[in-house]
């Protein structure tokens, strides 16, 4: 490139005619003063035609509205609007750009001129779009997430992995009322009896990652006490962190209840047989006494008969007979003696 | 100057960022519109700071107001930013005021006139429109498509928003007194609820209530305006009673930033 090429490519005229971006001057009620050549071949007009065109004329209707409620009375208010995604209306199509813009005042304060530049950016915006569908689709889901908690019985409710509260649907608001709380220590919903314990253990869950699953007693505005199971389990997204709680409530008063009331009932029922069996060991203990002091009697003469006739001379035939007697008499003895300590009762 | 008086409910009054200026008797109470907040009044309450009260607030979801404040419930119609109104009078125990609605503002004005008369001796409008889509018999000048078109515009610009609206100080060299008053930045809307404020705003529909006006008013329209026009201004006047008509040279849909002077003018006039 010789050096009058690089002059032409570098003149102030040139440059603001043929550089990659559109430049367009207007008067604050949108007469178009001056736009370069750029601008003047994304719009598919000549430059004389768009002079006889004003500013909002060149938006599309949604950016024309946008511009009118929004931008216009920035500009009045501020010197200059940045990055604002508009959509220009073309001789084949529309394009979509970001305008930068400054305002000028004169002496007394009022806005006379406004210069922008127009940056293309049909491509990033295709793309900018199909975020944006996904990011209705998300709100979408959302919404389809807190109508369906709405629908079932349950409380549900998030929670941010600090403990903050995300969402909490209509049957808690019902229940607790309309904020029932930010972070979970500000939750006065649990009885007081519960909440201390309560708290721990979720603390606990929280920092372990482990599901919170418990029966609590938790009060609402209508002041009264009930039973609820009330289970919190942890959500993993892809990276296997935790996005959020969705805890899960539901009102098992009545069968806790009669739960407790069946307990209680048993309790009854089992200190009764308890007492019966402690009064028929009694008795038991008192027959084995009597048996075993009967028995014991004539036994305890059997084996002082034997002392005595272990005293005499017996003959060798007959040696035999009184060991294998004596044998007989004290397993007896032991017999009697086992027979009348049931239990573990001593009897001696 | 701050002068909300001691002791009493200020629900609205924090919620709405409630700022009262000026050292009058008479009470104005500015409403701002769709896509801006109580800064936009800036050019125009200099000229009645020393003869008025002055009143500015944000409806909630803009500038400095309380979002958490927002339900979809009250405001899924123009009834609950009407509301807003209403309670704000009510707090700070206004009477005998002139309300001044720019662009939806207007109708939300007129439908607190409708739920409590009490607070209000008249009511100005300045870019207003009873419906903004068209109609059979009827021209609002906006098709149900762009409406679709704008929403699209507002998601594309959801990432740049808070950029865009950057605070910056405010320059009054006349007063810079009220500068400071004012909070520094400038149209901040929550994204989300501007999109469901831009929805309520133009499927609103209001031709029914102008009939039930009943104190005095004043339309102030621009000759060219993208957003209502001068057949939607005619049709105002047919259908109120006691509507007064001033037509700005001007152009565009915010008269009171572009033409401070002309909008300055017609109030004192009718006021």
């Amino acid at each position: 490139m010789n050096k009058d090429t690089i002059n032409k490519n570098l003149n102030s005229d040139f440059l603001y005619d043929q550089l990659p971006s559109g430049f367009i001057s207007y008067h604050p009620d949108g007469r178009i003063l001056r736009v370069n050549e750029t601008f003047s071949k994304w719009l598919g007009i000549t430059i004389e035609d768009i002079y006889q065109l004003n500013f909002r004329a060149i938006l599309n209707n949604g950016s024309a509205l946008y511009y009118s409620m929004v931008i216009d009375p920035l500009l009045n208010l501020q010197s200059t609007a940045n990055e604002i995604s508009l959509t220009f209306k073309s001789a084949n199509g529309e394009i979509d750009a970001l305008l930068n813009a400054v305002s000028y005042k004169d002496d007394l304060g009022n806005l006379i001129l406004i210069n922008a530049t127009v940056q293309k950016i049909t491509d990033r915006k295709r793309y900018e779009s199909a975020l944006l569908q996904e990011k209705r689709h998300a709100e979408e889901e959302k919404r389809r997430f807190e109508f369906l908690s709405n629908t079932v019985p349950n409380q549900i409710w998030t929670i941010a992995p600090d403990g903050t509260c995300i969402y909490v649907n209509q049957k808690i608001k019902d229940y607790f009322g309309e904020q029932p709380m930010d972070y979970y220590t500000e939750f006065r919903g649990i009885a007081a009896g519960d909440r201390e314990r309560c708290y721990k253990a979720w603390k606990t869950c929280m920092a372990t990652e482990k599901i919170f699953a418990r029966e609590i007693r938790m009060t609402g505005v209508s002041k009264k006490e009930e039973w609820f199971f009330v289970s919190i389990e942890p959500y993993f997204n892809k990276e296997g962190q935790i996005e959020s709680w969705f805890g899960s409530s539901t009102n098992i008063h009545k069968q806790k209840s009669l739960q407790i009331a069946n307990y209680s009932s048993l309790k009854l029922s089992l200190s009764s047989a308890q007492k019966t069996l402690d009064e028929n060991k009694q008795l038991f203990f008192n027959i084995a006494m009597n048996q075993s002091h009967m028995i014991r009697r004539p036994l305890a003469n059997i084996l002082g008969l034997l002392q005595l006739l272990e005293d005499e001379e017996l003959p060798s035939s007959s040696q035999n007979l009184f060991d294998l007697l004596r044998t007989s008499v004290q397993e007896l003895d032991e017999m009697i003696k086992n027979a009348s300590k049931p239990s573990g009762i001593i009897t001696e | 100057m701050l002068l909300i008086p001691k002791n009493m409910s200020n629900n609205a009054i924090v919620r709405n960022n409630v700022k009262i200026l000026g050292q009058g008797t008479e009470t104005l109470l500015f409403g701002h519109g769709f896509g801006c907040d109580q800064n936009t009044w800036r050019s125009i309450l200099p000229a009645f700071e020393k003869d008025y009260r002055l009143i500015v607030f944000d409806y909630v979801g803009a500038g400095s107001s309380d979002l958490s404040a927002y339900t979809d419930e009250r405001y899924s119609s123009l009834d609950g930013y009407a509301q807003d109104i209403i309670e704000i009078c009510s707090e700070l125990q206004l009477q005998d005021i002139t309300f001044i609605g720019h662009s939806v503002s207007s109708m939300i004005g007129l439908l607190a006139v409708k739920q409590a008369p009490q607070f209000f001796r008249n009511i100005i409008f300045i870019g207003p429109s009873p419906r903004y889509l068209n109609d059979d018999g009827y021209k609002g000048g906006i098709d149900a498509s762009d409406l679709n078109d704008l929403l699209d515009v507002m998601d594309s610009n959801y990432l740049g928003w808070s950029r865009m609206v950057a605070p910056l100080i405010m320059a009054n060299e006349e007063d810079p007194q009220l500068a400071q008053s004012l909070t520094a930045s400038f149209c901040a809307t929550d994204p989300e609820i501007a999109k469901k404020f831009a929805r309520v705003t133009f499927l609103s529909d209001n031709r029914k209530d102008l009939s039930l006006l009943n104190i005095p008013s004043l339309t102030i329209q621009c000759e060219e305006d993208f957003l209502t026009s001068k057949v939607v201004a005619d049709y105002i006047q047919q259908h109120i009673p006691d509507n007064r008509l001033v037509m700005l040279p001007s152009k565009g849909h915010c008269p009171h930033l572009s033409d401070p002077q002309g909008v300055i003018n017609a109030i004192k006039s009718f006021i």
